[in-house]
């Protein structure tokens, strides 16, 4: 593959195939979509994350763009944002999740230990998914502590797993079966 | 439908024959707890669903469902050699099969685990997460497309899991590529 001659993966790719999958998708509506990345992942492609586990992709805005991409392209609406600061995380999942139907989140760094951004989801109630470029699972985890108040988790795929979540989730919220499978929840 | 759409965007032109096996008590789908599986049917119009939307993608789902773990290691023994992927979702032996991850670590291609809801909300450690490659959990049926889009995407790059890429990118066996591995 090419070095760096263009975004990878490519938005336009990444459009069109959210445009090939939107006759797939039980439903219409434009769900509007809050896509977070935690700290750390602003590495991708340029601070040294070990290719071998994040693959070729360009940048974590290459990465962004194309999500939004493909979610224009899947009739969706996605808000990117991503933060080195866990209080940043927080804010942001409370200040927006009045604006959006669903979160999707790489808690990246927060994995382990993110109990505050564990909290704010609890307390605003969207359902959300929770996205891992790796299997963190076999490091012995089972998942990270927002794993149990997650509605569902997509990890081992590098950043196809965030394409096929997108997928994923815009078909389960078209069926509208996602809210009421976040009602048990209890942050400890 | 947008099958020839899908593909000709795809990275690879391969038909990847991708074996989904699920067990017991998922044939049984229509039956269980909704909270948990929601308003499907049957398992019947799972396979329907799984089977076109792999047509669409310009792959094939071959779909297996028993409620007999023997069955299903005969059926991972069987189709080893002519399987590109696994999507499995263990049912009822999520937690306990011994002999069913065994089987598909032998097979070395790369496993998919999907369930429809979330096992670790209810304090489920399942037995075959750590051999899989990735895992997909809590979208209920759409689980199931969510990892074939997931995967077959995966199986088209190279550099990822395609089986004619680097063996060096990734220890299939263990599940997890190596910078992740801790000792």
């Amino acid at each position: 593959m090419s070095q760096q001659m263009h975004d990878n993966p490519d938005p336009a790719w990444a459009c069109a195939i959210g445009a090939a999958l939107r006759p797939q998708r039980p439903g219409t509506q434009p769900w509007r979509v809050g896509l977070i990345d935690g700290p750390n992942m602003s590495n991708l492609g340029v601070g040294g994350r070990d290719p071998r586990t994040y693959g070729l992709v360009t940048s974590l805005a290459a990465l962004q763009e194309s999500i939004i991409a493909m979610g224009q392209g899947l009739g969706l609406d996605i808000r990117a944002f991503s933060a080195n600061h866990e209080g940043a995380v927080i804010s942001h999942i409370y200040e927006t999740a009045d604006g959006v139907d669903g979160f999707l989140i790489n808690p990246a760094a927060l994995t382990r230990f993110g109990i505050p951004t564990k909290i704010a989801f609890a307390d605003v109630r969207r359902p959300f998914i929770e996205l891992h470029f790796a299997n963190v699972a076999a490091l012995g985890w089972e998942g990270g502590v927002t794993t149990p108040v997650a509605t569902g988790v997509t990890m081992g795929f590098r950043h196809y797993g965030y394409m096929g979540a997108l997928f994923g989730f815009a078909c389960a919220l078209d069926r509208s079966i996602l809210k009421s499978s976040l009602t048990k929840v209890s942050p400890s | 439908m947008s099958g020839s759409e899908f593909s000709r965007l795809r990275q690879s032109d391969r038909r990847w024959i991708i074996e989904v096996i699920a067990g017991p008590n998922m044939k049984h789908l229509g039956r269980r707890d909704r909270r948990l599986f929601g308003d499907i049917t049957s398992f019947a119009a799972l396979q329907e669903k799984i089977e076109s939307f792999a047509t669409a993608l310009g792959v094939e789902a071959r779909v297996f469902v028993s409620d007999y773990e023997g069955e299903i290691l005969e059926r991972v023994h069987r189709s080893a050699a002519t399987a590109d992927a696994y999507i499995v979702d263990p049912g009822g032996l999520a937690t306990v099969s011994q002999g069913w991850p065994h089987a598909l670590m032998e097979t070395h291609k790369p496993v998919v685990e999907v369930t429809f809801y979330n096992p670790v909300a209810n304090g489920e450690i399942s037995v075959f997460t750590r051999t899989a490659i990735g895992r997909v959990m809590g979208l209920h049926e759409h689980s199931y497309t969510a990892a074939l889009l997931a995967l077959v995407l995966s199986l088209d790059d190279r550099t990822f899991l395609h089986p004619d890429g680097p063996e060096s990118e990734t220890k299939r066996k263990d599940g997890t590529p190596y910078s992740f591995r801790l000792g």
